[in-house]
């Protein structure tokens, strides 16, 4: 509204010349007319017939024509009734120049409400600039007038768009819980079945041993059975147990150096008999010169593992699975590659979510609960790293891709002691730390805009031993630094004014004694790979998710701190 | 001693041989099918006396299987005895299915589904 008004208003003001069209076949009187509009400031157009006049008004915008009555071929009259007939040219006014009647011209306005005038000759000038000026401003007007119910009209459609738009996402949030409750609905399904199905086993031929009367090798195929879906009903429940612990923020991670290559070769060699079983090849190239990574051995063990495992469960018989480890910048990526059937496109956007598996529920081709990978990338993510799904493009297949974040120079990979461990859930998050004083001596600098964020960080860091300066902007960040050197920097990425993107990366331009190399930790809601990427290239080591862990968080910070300090 | 034609359809190798051993222990003669499709193959070729059907299968579920068992006329005689890991007998008799076995079930609760469902046709064809 404001601004068409503002524009309406300097157009107005600006007075847009407009086109007068003189007609008449005598140049003379097409001079004098010109001269006594010269000074209006309006665009002149002279013809000199009223077919030459017509080619004017096809071509262009024309608010006035003053034509002669007299002329040869088509006179004035007839050229206003053209003129006046047509709809195109409802907006041009019509001042004709003639001695003639006032009832001649009275008959011509009959046509339709477009104006129509005479001047009579001789011409008195005065009169002239007024009746053209009328004309030329109602012209003006009519245009404005047109433009502002056009925009008027697309402001509606607009508006009407957005809330369409508006009712559509709410219809499409509506849905989306529907979906997820759906999705809890089949989950609760496939654990039923999946629990179900091999206690038909046990049960079966628990019957049938109490029952008695089994030959000596069927007996032992009993024994065999129950004890193998035992076993499998054992591994679903611990990942059952698994997903929920770690989704909900209740794992552990225990930091230790970790060397990645001989960890993954032992994950190789204890899937290699499941492999086997299907006559899959497992190729593992591992890069060397590795360096050793900071994690959590036997998390990662379980990634490597998971993903293995999901490889093998979708590859054909006689497949290959490839396993594979290289350095690339900042970070180690680890690429499991299968010539499975591949992942349906609509379905790689959720192959990471809880409960979803590419199979509908009943026509499962696979076993399993769908949790593998979900347990794959909340690990993955506690280490600072990420995933990626997608499909081969040379064969059928599916490619995972993980990646985990290098130590920085600034903070090399030493061993860790006193580890933090999380105690049943706290509510406010600071109360269950066992190890209060883990963090002794260590002093740290929080950024965080958000005061209740800042002062649960803050409370939480101090609580268990550590001197905490808090800012709550970039800015304030870089003053208390000119004065302060704290041994770990903890700093919100989305911050109003400066965020922590552009805090980090002029302190990494700071020299070492001015804390330059002060190790940092990024707090974010959830970021996906190319985040944490982005995040370790901008100057930081470590990411913890919003809303913070306190466990991780005291964990990471009192690891770097001690790197910082050795 | 039975003799009638049983087949049985679970896409879980395990279940298939317990199924296999204790049904044919009984005197049943027994097939096995292990996807949706399979099944639907095996009932119009062979022509058994009874389907025991899995629902949760690969390649065509166990009530689509049913759908088209029921639907195609060599096969809507025979009975099904549905075997599910959820409470879905509703569905079952909607399907017009004869039986309902909720997962686990043990050799004697099958074994006594089958011969109700068996003998109750025998006595009451319908």
């Amino acid at each position: 509204m404001e601004q068409t008004e503002r524009r309406t208003g300097r157009d107005m003001g600006s007075k847009q010349p407009v086109n007068i069209l003189l007609v008449d076949d005598q140049p003379s009187k097409l001079m004098s007319y010109e001269a006594i509009l010269a000074g209006s400031q309006e665009n002149l157009i002279k013809a000199s017939s009223a077919r030459e006049a017509l080619e004017y008004l096809l071509r262009t915008d024309i608010a006035v024509v003053l034509v002669d009555v007299c002329m040869p071929e088509l006179d004035g009259f007839e050229l206003a009734s053209m003129i006046r007939s047509h709809p195109r040219f409802q907006k041009t006014a019509i001042i004709l120049i003639s001695g003639v009647l006032v009832e001649d011209v009275d008959r011509l306005k009959g046509y339709n409400s477009g104006a129509v005038d005479y001047v009579s000759v001789p011409i008195v000038p005065e009169i002239l600039r007024a009746k053209v000026s009328v004309f030329a401003d109602l012209f003006r007007k009519t245009v404005d007038l047109e433009r502002l119910n056009k925009e008027l009209e697309q402001r509606v459609r607009e508006r009407t768009a957005e809330i369409e738009a508006l009712l559509q996402s709410t219809e499409s949030a509506r849905q989306e819980a529907e979906r997820a409750n759906r999705l809890k609905d089949e989950f609760l399904a496939t654990v039923s079945h999946e629990l179900r199905t091999p206690l038909n086993a046990i049960t079966g031929w628990a019957a049938m041993l109490r029952d008695g009367g089994l030959d000596p090798a069927t007996q032992m195929k009993a024994v065999e059975t129950i004890s193998r879906n035992a076993m499998l009903q054992a591994q679903l429940i611990s990942d059952l147990l698994d997903v929920s612990r770690i989704v909900s923020g209740k794992v552990r991670l225990d930091l230790k150096p970790v060397n990645l290559p001989p960890l993954i070769q032992a994950a190789v060699d204890t899937i290699r008999p499941a492999a086997e079983a299907k006559n899959i090849k497992i190729d593992t190239f591992l890069a060397s010169g590795i360096e050793p990574i900071l994690g959590d051995p036997a998390r990662l063990q379980q990634i490597v593992w998971n993903l293995l495992s999901n490889a093998i469960k979708f590859t054909f018989h006689n497949g290959h699975v490839q396993i594979l480890l290289e350095k690339t910048g900042s970070h180690l990526e680890l690429t499991v590659r299968d010539d499975g059937p591949g992942i349906r496109p609509d379905f790689l956007p959720h192959i990471f979510e809880r409960f979803r598996q590419g199979d509908p529920t009943s026509t499962r081709a696979h076993q399993g609960l769908g949790l593998g990978l979900t347990i794959v990338r909340h690990l993955l993510e506690m280490h600072g790293g990420g995933i990626q799904a997608m499909n081969r493009e040379d064969v059928s297949g599916a490619i995972f891709k993980a990646v985990l974040p290098l130590p920085t120079d600034a903070v090399a990979v030493e061993p860790l002691t006193g580890t933090v461990e999380a105690g049943p859930s706290s509510a406010g998050g600071v109360t269950g730390l066992r190890s209060a004083s883990s963090l002794t001596g260590i002093r740290i600098l929080v950024v965080e805009d958000e005061a209740d964020s800042r002062e649960v960080v803050a409370l939480l860091l101090e609580r268990c031993g550590a001197g905490v300066m808090v800012a709550s902007s970039a800015r304030e960040a870089l003053s208390i630094l000119e004065r302060e050197l704290p041994d770990v920097l903890v700093a919100d990425i989305e911050m109003p004014e400066e965020d922590g993107y552009s805090l980090i990366q002029k302190i990494r331009t700071l020299p070492p004694e001015r804390g330059g190399q002060t190790p940092a930790i990024a707090l974010t809601a959830h970021v996906g790979v190319s985040d944490r990427v982005k995040l370790l290239d901008a100057g930081f080591q470590r990411h913890v998710p919003k809303p913070v862990h306190p466990a991780e968080l005291v964990s990471i910070v009192a690891g770097l701190a001690k790197l910082n300090r050795d | 001693m039975r003799t009638e034609h049983i087949l049985v359809v679970d896409d879980f190798k395990d279940n298939r041989d317990l199924f296999e051993y204790f049904l044919s222990r009984q005197g049943f003669r027994v097939t096995l099918a292990s996807d949706g499709q399979d099944a639907l193959d095996k009932a119009f070729e062979l022509q058994p006396d009874l389907v025991v059907m899995d629902i949760s299968l690969p390649v065509l579920s166990g009530w689509e299987a049913i759908r088209r068992l029921k639907a195609g006329e060599a096969t809507k005689h025979i009975p099904v005895v549905v075997l599910s890991a959820s409470d879905s007998s509703g569905t079952a008799s909607d399907l017009g299915c004869e039986g309902f076995l909720l997962k686990p079930c043990l050799p004697g609760g099958m074994i006594a589904e089958i011969l109700r469902v068996l003998d109750g046709r025998r006595t009451s064809p319908k």
